[in-house]
């Protein structure tokens, strides 16, 4: 891990500069261009496309590389990772990372708030590793909480029945889930809505 | 194990001075003391070219003065316009505003531009006043040649357009929502290039959404001045799946190029071969680049504006950038979000040159939805880059594939709002 921090942080710093891949798009003009969707900075004001501000730089990165390769099930992201070298997207990766994470305003059923989190922090659940509420995650997770729902579904549906891939951990709890689980756990994500809840001091 | 967050990163980058991404307008804001302008742009079109590279470029270096001439009080996107057509949404949703433009420092004209002398370099609005810049962005969107006889101003009140949004959309659905049960809708699609490539196909898809419910008798013809168009495959099974005879394709082969001639007292539209009668006529004529750029003297003999892609400065008229559908920009679309593309890319250039930099290396990314129904999108995808000549390559480029489920369908329709939603949040703010 303290290797990974290094190599980042020397990356970022050299492309920061944009001195040093002369004839590279800077991590700002490559970044800019997911706007469109993903929102100004990387902060999707929604309704369905995540929110790329404030994603673990690794997270982004093994995302990108599964789009390429089509391991990842996707619309238009496998279409679009394939235009970028590895070297781009971890550019991205750092821009995306350097950017603070905008918790979704969104609306959700709240009678479902309690139920939701009672399946999260169920032994061996979503939350052993999508920590507080899902608001923070173990090594490279990114957050979960406060992602536009229709994404958090989709996600869930793409582990369940495209075969997202995913450990032998997190499949258990995610296909014990019943609909109204996924819907319970869906408006728990949606209420976490203080960026306050993000800032975490691991 | 030790737990590693990326906040533990950020905080580590920060106290090493590497941290990435920082903005940029800290360090110009701290060399310039945010006093005193460093330049002056002016932008002229307050479509989504010119608003996103307005926004950018305030964005980037706040010490730059941008001024945006928009003649309209609002701005009513052509994307997502085909849904207001098709009764899917409210015309109002597509009205995008300037006040936050002007909330974040950007000095916003509404004023039509009438001249630009490219010697004095110097805006001339309608209102008389002058408007001095270092640097101008011409993003005036799209005009209308005259290859189809007969289709004048006045034609345009009876055989809308609706090619740029706004009262043309709103007449457009008015007549479809008006005509008779077995009403004929005679689409005119235009010969290339043109803005939004899949637009008239889009639009023939929600009219016959709209009419399959409302008017099942209906008929949508395309009647084509190519043997070609955007996403034609996925179109064409999206057609027969869901609107069957409803919607007739006309190849411009089968009439040597289309709608010559329209008739609008008698509701009629001829091809060399064919006289049709219309209950609406949907005229989309061939375009060229909007009249600013002709009179300032940045189009080629094809009616378009050539640039240099690295910075979109035309190849014509120094200290002069044409972005959107204006611009030739090799194999990229006239579309909104490469328009946006555009915008942020000059507006990086701009700022680099006003900072004494040389301009940076672009990366463009297009994404387009296309609904063929209320439920159900399709989509083209490309990201694009330079070669070592300065020439648009592209890297990869892909579209929704054949036979896609409903439910990767319905995902598109759910992306294609988020598209919209943060594409116009980006570029108006």
């Amino acid at each position: 891990m303290k290797q990974k921090l290094i190599q980042a942080a020397l990356l970022s710093g050299l492309l920061a500069t944009g001195s040093a891949f002369a004839g590279s798009p800077s991590p700002q003009a490559l970044s800019f261009t997911c706007a469109g969707c993903h929102g100004f900075n990387g902060a999707s004001v929604g309704p369905a496309s995540p929110s790329l501000a404030g994603l673990p730089r690794d997270f982004f990165i093994d995302a990108m590389v599964a789009y390429q390769e089509g391991t990842r099930p996707a619309t238009v992201m496998d279409r679009i990772a394939k235009g970028y070298t590895l070297e781009e997207i971890q550019a991205m990766a750092d821009f995306f990372a350097s950017q603070t994470y905008t918790p979704a305003q969104q609306s959700y059923d709240a009678s479902l708030v309690s139920a939701g989190k009672s399946i999260m922090e169920r032994r061996r659940s979503c939350g052993t590793c999508h920590e507080e509420g899902g608001t923070f995650g173990i090594e490279d997770l990114p957050q979960i909480a406060g992602q536009w729902s229709p994404y958090i579904r989709f996600s869930i549906q793409d582990f369940r029945e495209f075969g997202r891939p995913m450990s032998d951990d997190k499949a258990r709890p995610i296909e014990a889930l019943s609909a109204s689980d996924i819907e319970a756990v869906v408006a728990y994500l949606a209420s976490k809505q203080d960026p306050a809840l993000y800032q975490h001091d691991h | 194990m030790i737990k590693f967050n990326r906040r533990q990163f950020i905080k580590a980058a920060g106290l090493t001075g590497v941290a990435a991404g920082m903005p940029l307008t800290a360090a110009c804001a701290a060399n310039h003391g945010g006093g005193s302008a460093k330049g002056r742009v002016v932008i002229v079109g307050g479509g989504t070219g010119g608003a996103t590279a307005a926004r950018y470029i305030k964005h980037l270096d706040p010490a730059i003065d941008v001024t945006l001439i928009e003649a309209g009080q609002t701005h009513h996107t052509c994307y997502f316009s085909n849904l207001v057509i098709g009764n899917l949404r409210t015309l109002d949703s597509i009205e995008q505003r300037f006040d936050n433009l002007r909330a974040s420092g950007i000095k916003v004209v509404n004023q039509k531009a009438t001249a630009i002398d490219t010697n004095a370099k110097t805006v001339t609005t309608a209102d008389g006043q002058s408007h001095g810049y270092d640097r101008l962005i011409v993003s005036p969107g799209i005009d209308f040649a005259n290859n189809i006889e007969g289709y004048d101003e006045a034609a345009h009140e009876i055989m809308p357009h609706a090619w740029k949004a706004g009262p043309q959309t709103a007449l457009l659905k008015q007549q479809i929502q008006a005509m008779p049960e077995n009403g004929v809708v005679v689409i005119a699609a235009p010969p290339n290039p043109f803005r939004c490539p899949p637009g008239p196909y889009e639009r023939a898809s929600l009219i016959a959404n709209y009419c399959k419910q409302h008017k099942p008798r209906a008929k949508v013809m395309i009647i084509d001045a190519k043997d070609a168009f955007a996403k034609q495959g996925l179109f064409n099974q999206g057609w027969q799946r869901h609107y069957g005879d409803m919607v007739e394709w006309v190849s411009g082969a089968n009439t040597n190029g289309g709608v010559k001639r329209v008739n609008p007292g008698a509701m009629t539209v001829h091809t060399e071969f064919d006289d049709i009668k219309a209950d609406v006529a949907n005229v989309i004529p061939a375009q060229k680049a909007g009249r600013i750029a002709e009179l300032a003297g940045l189009t080629n003999e094809g009616g378009w504006c050539p640039v240099n892609f690295k910075t979109f400065e035309s190849t014509l008229v120094s200290d002069v950038h044409v972005i959107g559908d204006a611009a030739i920009a090799g194999p990229m679309p006239k579309s909104g979000y490469i328009a946006n593309s555009h915008g942020k890319t000059v507006a990086l250039a701009i700022v680099d040159i006003m900072n004494g930099r040389d301009p940076g290396q672009p990366s463009f990314l297009n994404t387009c939805y296309s609904l063929l129904t209320s439920e159900q999108a399709i989509s083209v995808a490309a990201v694009w880059g330079l070669d070592a000549n300065g020439e648009v390559v592209t890297k990869n480029a892909g579209l929704t594939p054949m036979d896609a489920s409903d439910a990767f369908l319905a995902r598109e329709v759910e992306y294609a709002k988020s598209w919209y939603k943060n594409l116009v949040s980006d570029a108006w703010g």
